[in-house]
């Protein structure tokens, strides 16, 4: 055994392997029982292989030249002590021993025997190898000797002659060697390295008292007395660095769970058990009661170590170890058998514990079973075996019982220090999907393309969960359906089921024509109610049912026994639902997956959110642009439509004045009429401009002042004014009892506007007709009325006004952006086409404010336009009714 | 010379802006010819006569700065015929980038146009 291996220094020192304390003792008894002047102790010493003196002691009468100093006071009170020890016949095996020799008649306290520090003769610290002097030679004799100082000078020659002058000279010597007896030998079975412990050696001054013969066997015991007292000692300390060891063990148990595992703690066991004592065979078995298995951890067969058993241990019932079961669960006792081959039906009935993982163990001669004790429970056991006979003393049982009690802690703990890596190791997963989600959810987060962001929600979903599909739905506006926004398919059973050639345009083209029906569904209920919920293969076929074909070949074609949905909510509204499934598969997701999708899910809501609002943003955003460029646009034409009637101000003004001298009257009259009507065109577009940023930008209710205007009126003065401007001819068909119920200015405007745009398009030679009849609401074309009307029961009488030009018409893409502010139909600057965009914009705004509505009846490219309005018409006022024969008109410049 | 012989060519879409040249250039004595587009006055410029042009930017059909292109790729019609550009304040920048012999800018009064005129005119 070493203590190194807890990496401590050696806690022994040479006095401790040597009690003086204990020798003093046994030499002062050993001196007085032979009536001896005095005698040394010598010691083997393993590290130099030399017998050393490690006490002598003498009578004090004997020591003339130490008597007063300081190491006599101490031997007296250390005499005293041992004195007290001595009279105790129980404390040792000293009563049996006095019966071998009666006592010296010296009184203790006379003539004590004190320690010699200083000796010529076997001085303390003095070595002897093997035969030298007289030490050596009872070592090599291995017998007590009796020899006379003069046969020791000559036969040794130990020191010089003079020497002897200074120091009392012995007459005899009686040398023994320190023995252990047999018996002992045999119980310990230890390898000896040497067989003589010690020599012990007596000597007596007087010449008179001879050493006797009888005194070599006394000597004999009392050495074998003293060898027996220092392996006692040995064994103490060896009982000592066994609770070293032990304490080791705590400290390594307390150390947990950092640094033990199982596998270091049973090679630790291993270690231990062999250096206590003799072992052939060990088996560490575990019982778990949780799964109420019997596992054999760790098992050496005659010094063959099972290295797998660590990675795998075996694994049996307890039924089939009813033995076992018996010893350790029931009994729970430690059992030492002493196995006889010649008697094999002796054991017979604990073969089951000396055959299996550790081999066959019938043949060895001991056997024992230490059960690991936790409390009352047994969670274990470890078997030894020896091949020789009574290996185990009780004194090593107690000692391995110690050790396995202590183990048993460790192991327990060992193995809650496995349960709890275990469970770290799963935190460390959900760590890492943790990170997987959030990183997830980052890229999630921070595409703000909506298409973008559902694709890389699904591929993550399905990668987190290795889902092989996964799709997001979408309400429909009416909530009717949901319709497949993305597909995360690694099987490509969508696609194949689609016979798709070329994938990913495709692909997603296909994709959205998965509907699925909502509204009244199975599915309606459940995402109302549900965090989630599965679709099992009928509720599947259900809804194939009641789907259109898209919908019915997802549900159909990707083998779908399983799916998983979520509802995606951001807040209370639903944002989608999430289908997962694996084709043919019956997965059902553990809570920790489900947890993740719908952390994903409740993230991925706001993100669609944003990403929706922000693709609104954006549409806005452009259609912002697109109105700034059409002011622009609008800014440049329109300085331009200003210019127009300012150049011809300021041309005829200036002309007025730098003529003055030489104009007519009648010229006067028509510069100023010229002025007059650029001064109007001006004042016209000005208030267009004015009356389209108040609509738009405000969108006030327009101020309209109602009254009743005859259409022809109207009309007559917005041709009539529009004549001076253009070449076109207008003729106008309208009944003179049309009457309107609206307002006069904004009705010439709108027939202005009608006219001029008229005009602008038509070739100079082009005809512009405007035509007025009286009607009802329930005759005009059906897409231009409003039925609510006429479903109460009402067809009031309108007046359906169409104004038709030849000119180049308006291509299909322009017919509707026509009416909106600031767009004319598209020209280049360099073909420019005078008007400030507004007219349209602004002629619906007035008509639909007064109760009509106005629309692009028909445009053929190159054949003309239709323009047409309606408004409500009423009976003429009896007092204008006037009967205006000619229902057309011809007007031009 | 060949002043003497010139004529004076307005082209204008807008009427009310021929109407009022002529007006004008009458009090002054002389007499206009004008066109409505690029195009027609392009016809005129082909014939004999050799035309003072007052040419307005924007028009439909051929737009002066079209015209312009035009005669610039002609030495012929560029040497015998002399182009004043009636053009707004927004549009002086292109207007200076064709080769004319002046830029009138709009709105002008009458002294504006006979300062502008005469040179060519004598």
């Amino acid at each position: 055994m070493s203590t190194a291996t807890w990496g401590e220094p050696e806690p022994l020192t040479a006095v401790e392997k040597y009690p003086l304390s204990l020798l003093k003792k046994l030499l002062q008894e050993m001196v007085r029982q032979f009536g001896a002047t005095g005698g040394c102790i010598a010691l083997y010493d393993e590290s130099v292989g030399l017998m050393v003196i490690r006490l002598h002691m003498r009578l004090r009468s004997a020591v003339p030249t130490l008597v007063g100093n300081s190491t006599t006071s101490d031997s007296v009170s250390f005499q005293r002590r041992v004195t007290v020890d001595l009279a105790n016949p129980s404390s040792s095996t000293l009563g049996r021993m006095k019966h071998i020799s009666q006592p010296l008649s010296q009184p203790l306290e006379t003539d004590p025997i004190i320690p010699v520090e200083k000796s010529v003769l076997f001085p303390v610290g003095a070595t002897y190898s093997y035969g030298q002097d007289l030490i050596g030679y009872t070592w090599r004799k291995n017998e007590p000797l009796i020899i006379r100082h003069e046969d020791y000078l000559v036969s040794f020659q130990p020191v010089d002659q003079i020497s002897f002058l200074q120091d009392p000279i012995p007459a005899w010597y009686l040398c023994a060697p320190i023995q252990i007896p047999e018996l002992a030998f045999d119980a310990l079975n230890r390898k000896q390295p040497f067989k003589v412990l010690g020599i012990v050696l007596l000597y007596q001054m007087s010449s008179a008292i001879a050493f006797q013969q009888k005194h070599r066997v006394e000597a004999q015991q009392f050495s074998e007395r003293i060898a027996l007292y220092i392996l006692n000692d040995q064994l103490r300390h060896l009982h000592r660095r066994t609770k070293d060891y032990m304490k080791g063990f705590q400290q390594i148990s307390t150390a947990f769970p950092t640094a033990v595992k199982l596998s270091n703690l049973v090679e630790d066991v291993y270690q231990f058990v062999t250096n206590v004592v003799d072992v052939s065979s060990m088996l560490l078995t575990f019982y778990d009661r949780d799964t109420k298995k019997i596992y054999d951890v760790f098992a050496i067969d005659n010094g063959k170590r099972n290295d797998f058993l660590l990675e795998q241990p075996v694994v049996d019932s307890p039924e089939s170890r009813q033995v076992w079961w018996q010893v350790t669960q029931e009994e729970k006792r430690t059992l030492l058998l002493t196995l006889d081959s010649q008697e094999p039906e002796k054991y017979s009935k604990f073969e089951e514990l000396l055959k299996g993982t550790w081999g066959d163990q019938s043949r060895a001669e001991t056997f024992l079973l230490l059960p690991m004790k936790m409390f009352t429970r047994v969670v274990g056991s470890l078997c030894l075996t020896s091949s020789r006979t009574d290996a185990y003393s009780p004194e090593e049982i107690l000692i391995l019982e110690t050790m396995v009690q202590i183990i048993t802690v460790s192991i327990e703990n060992a193995k809650l220090y496995d349960q709890s890596r275990q469970s770290l190791l799963k935190a460390k997963q959900r760590e890492e999907s943790l990170a997987l989600m959030y990183s997830a959810l980052q890229v999630i987060s921070s595409v703000l393309h909506v298409s973008e962001l559902l694709h890389k929600f699904v591929e993550t979903v399905a990668n987190l969960v290795q889902a092989e599909m996964c799709t997001f739905f979408q309400l429909s506006s009416g909530e009717q359906e949901l319709v497949a926004q993305a597909i995360y398919d690694t099987t490509g059973q969508w696609r194949d089921a689609n016979h798709s050639t070329n994938k990913d345009e495709k692909h997603d083209d296909l994709i959205e024509m998965i509907h699925l029906p909502f509204k009244g569904s199975i599915l309606e209920h459940l995402v109302e109610n549900e965090t989630f919920f599965y679709l099992d293969s009928s509720m599947v076929e259900e809804l194939a049912q009641a789907s259109g074909e898209g919908g019915a070949i997802f549900l159909r074609e990707t083998h779908i026994q399983k799916m998983l949905m979520i509802p995606v909510r951001y807040q209370m509204e639903i944002v989608g639902i999430l289908a997962i499934h694996t084709p043919h598969s019956n997965r059902t997701f553990r809570p920790e997956e489900l947890g993740a999708l719908l952390a994903i899910c409740g993230q991925a809501a706001s993100a669609i959110r944003n990403a929706q609002l922000f693709e609104q943003i954006r549409e806005a955003y452009a259609e912002l642009q697109r109105m700034d460029k059409l002011k622009d646009e609008f800014i440049v034409t329109a300085s331009h439509e200003l210019r127009t009637p300012l150049s011809a101000i300021s041309g005829y003004s200036s002309l007025l004045k730098r003529q003055s001298g030489r104009i007519t009257p009648q010229q006067i009259l028509r510069f100023a009429t010229k002025i007059g009507s650029a001064t109007q065109q001006l004042s016209d577009l000005v208030s267009n401009m004015t009356e389209a940023a108040k609509m738009g930008a405000l969108d006030k209710k327009l101020e309209l002042q109602l009254g009743p205007v005859q259409l022809l009126a109207a009309s007559e003065m917005a041709s009539t004014m529009l004549s001076i401007n253009i070449e076109q001819k207008i003729t106008l068909q309208i009944a003179a009892d049309i009457w309107l119920q609206c307002d006069a200015m904004r009705l010439r405007q709108v027939i202005t506007n009608l006219l001029d745009n008229a005009a602008k398009y038509s070739p100079p030679d082009g005809r512009i007709i405007v035509t007025g009849s009286a009607t009802t609401l329930s005759q005009l074309p059906e897409d231009q009325v409003d039925y609510t009307l006429i479903a109460e029961g009402f067809d009031p009488p309108v007046a359906l006004v169409r104004v038709c030009d030849e000119g180049e018409g308006i291509s299909h893409e322009d017919q509707q952006k026509i009416f909106e502010k600031f767009v004319r139909a598209p020209r280049s600057l360099t073909t420019p086409i005078r008007g400030s965009g507004l007219g349209l914009y602004i002629c619906r705004r007035y008509i639909e404010a007064m109760g009509g509505r106005l629309w692009l009846e028909q445009s053929i490219p190159g054949e003309g336009s239709v323009f047409s309005f309606y408004l409500p018409c009423i009976d003429p006022p009896i007092e204008k009714r006037i009967d205006v024969e000619p229902d057309s008109q011809n007007i031009g410049s | 010379m060949l002043n003497q012989t010139r004529k004076i060519l307005v082209v204008d879409d807008d009427p009310v802006i021929r109407d009022m040249m002529a007006d004008i250039l009458e009090f002054e004595g002389y007499t206009i010819s004008v066109a409505r587009n690029g195009y027609e006055a392009l016809q005129l410029l082909l014939g004999d006569e050799n035309y003072l042009v007052f040419l307005d930017m924007m028009m439909p059909a051929m737009s002066g700065k079209e015209l312009c292109a035009v005669i610039e790729a002609d030495p012929y019609l560029r040497e015998r015929h002399s182009i004043i550009l009636m053009s707004a304040m927004d549009n002086l920048e292109e207007a200076a980038s064709l080769q004319v012999d002046a830029i009138l800018q709009k709105p002008f009064v009458v002294d504006d146009l006979i300062d502008i005129l005469e040179p060519y005119m004598g």
